[in-house]
């Protein structure tokens, strides 16, 4: 049974750099994006990116994040990603969680794309033989041909986006995290890109996804949650979630 | 107790995923050396140029023959580089490995097994300036040598636990970081290395107080001397305890806070 439980978890960052000192002073309530920022006794400070979090996803979940910039969704991630340890609160997890946070994330300019893909496929807990079997789907999916042998730092911005693309593509994934990164590349490898991708996501078993584009939530996801200041507001089937977020932005507005 | 069983899964899970950290490791050793033709061969061809060009000069100035005064160089040098590597570079590594922690999961130590393995893979290459020396000076394999593996283990296990201990505490403290690497270049000088402890009591004493001395002594000893440095052998295991004694609990209280010290 996969799943993943948080119960009431909250990250508050700690703050070091000694220049927060000045800038304490001025704090501002109700800055519209961000965590909240608290003055601990003493000189510490911290930002409390993400609040008292409930939630609960298991298999056939696909999770939309929705918020403003700064409301968590990133900080949310890389949680669930296990890069952070609430600082309180629990979280449990059954499966192995893959995060797709950045797209050239592992990727080494100097090597050549043959060996990314050996280096990144190696990165993500597979064997060297179980990369090498793949290597050809890999190949012929990036449509990158003799450019594979070539270190890629040679390569275009697009052409980078093909490799990782397909790196990421050829993978299968329990638990998959996924930041947007949407919207870059050439678009007929993008059409291609979005169908492979709607594959990954119907395989894997949870989708937790960051965005910002309602169309695309719509799209992808089934539930979601929205953030404010490092909470969740709002919690519930995308529909719902996405009406809310209509009726938030037109009470800001008015 | 939630802590400490993290900490442990984060060291079994290096030790799980050692096919990643020896990917990483091959991969930096190659990029250091990239495009040049001899490729990590100048690991080896280095440290040749340096001994070869200061053993004549300092073979006189520390009267010993030249022949012994190579090979006292080379494997001093050789062990050296590997564990001042090991340390100065884990002070750094989680820093510039941060993006590899966040999309990949990995743990802390997988990162520190990557410095030593790189660090190992430079060691290896070295080593063949040593079958070069040993060969031209007509050198025979004694029993002892047997000893090497071992000791190439214990002053791995040492460098790990200082590597481990830095690289959490200058990932908080960015200064220690460079501190460490000025402390660094001093041991280097405190260390017999270029000198020999032989040459004289005073110099023998200051030796024997100095921890790095033992560590390379394990190694050399048998290479160069044919015997086995007992004391040397004591010394380190029980520096090897008290460090690990030392590093696991730092690594275990503060392994979840490094996330936000990046």
């Amino acid at each position: 049974m996969t799943y993943l439980n948080l119960e009431n978890v909250s990250l508050d960052y700690p703050l070091y750099d000694s220049a927060n000192r000045s800038f304490m002073r001025s704090i501002t309530k109700n800055i519209p994006v961000g965590g909240v920022i608290k003055k601990r006794e003493g000189n510490k400070s911290s930002i409390l990116a993400l609040d008292s979090i409930s939630a609960f996803f298991e298999s056939g979940d696909r999770v939309a994040l929705l918020g403003h910039n700064g409301a968590g969704k990133s900080s949310l991630l890389k949680l669930l990603a296990g890069f952070y340890e609430p600082t309180s609160g629990k979280l449990s997890k059954q499966g192995k969680v893959s995060a797709l946070l950045s797209l050239t994330a592992g990727m080494d300019a100097q090597i050549s794309g043959y060996d990314n893909i050996l280096l990144c496929g190696m990165l993500r807990g597979l064997s060297r033989k179980q990369v090498l079997a793949q290597m050809d789907g890999i190949a012929e999916f990036s449509e990158l041909g003799t450019y594979l042998h070539m270190p890629i730092r040679l390569y275009s911005d697009g052409m980078m986006l093909r490799l990782a693309f397909s790196i990421c593509a050829s993978m299968e994934y329990e638990i998959l995290l996924m930041d947007e990164w949407f919207g870059t590349g050439d678009l007929a490898f993008l059409d291609k890109a979005k169908q492979r991708l709607s594959q990954i996501i119907h395989s894997s078993s949870i989708l937790v996804f960051a965005t910002h584009n309602a169309e695309v939530a719509r799209q992808l996801c089934n539930k979601a949650l929205f953030l404010e200041h490092g909470k969740v507001i709002y919690q519930g089937q995308i529909e719902d979630v996405l009406r809310f977020q209509k009726e938030q932005l037109s009470v800001n507005t008015r | 107790m939630n802590a400490t069983k993290k900490a442990v899964d984060d060291i079994l899970r290096a030790v799980r995923e050692n096919r990643i950290w020896m990917a990483l490791g091959w991969n930096d050793v190659k990029g250091r050396y990239h495009r040049s033709k001899l490729g990590a061969l100048w690991a080896n061809v280095s440290l040749m140029i340096l001994v070869c060009a200061l053993g004549p000069v300092y073979s006189r100035i520390m009267s010993v023959n030249l022949d012994v005064y190579l090979i006292h160089l080379l494997l001093g040098f050789v062990i050296w580089n590997y564990v001042s590597s090991i340390i100065s570079e884990c002070g750094r590594e989680f820093i510039t490995s941060t993006a590899y922690l966040v999309s990949f999961q990995l743990g802390y130590f997988t990162l520190i097994m990557r410095v030593v393995w790189r660090n190992f893979i430079v060691l290896s290459y070295q080593m063949l300036g040593f079958v070069l020396l040993a060969i031209i000076f007509g050198k025979i394999p004694q029993i002892v040598w047997l000893s090497i593996p071992f000791a190439l283990l214990l002053i791995t296990l040492n460098a790990t636990w200082m590597g481990l201990l830095l690289a959490v505490l200058a990932t908080r403290y960015r200064d220690l970081d460079e501190l460490m690497n000025n402390i660094i270049r001093l041991v280097f000088f405190v260390t017999p290395i270029m000198w020999m402890a032989d040459y004289s009591e005073e110099l023998r004493f200051i030796a024997n107080i100095n921890p790095f001395f033992h560590l390379i002594e394990i190694f050399r000893m048998p290479l160069a001397n044919s015997s086995l440095p007992i004391d040397s052998w004591r010394f380190m295991a029980i520096m090897c305890l008290i460090g690990w004694l030392i590093a696991l609990p730092v690594f275990i209280r503060y392994r979840s806070r490094i996330a936000f010290w990046l």
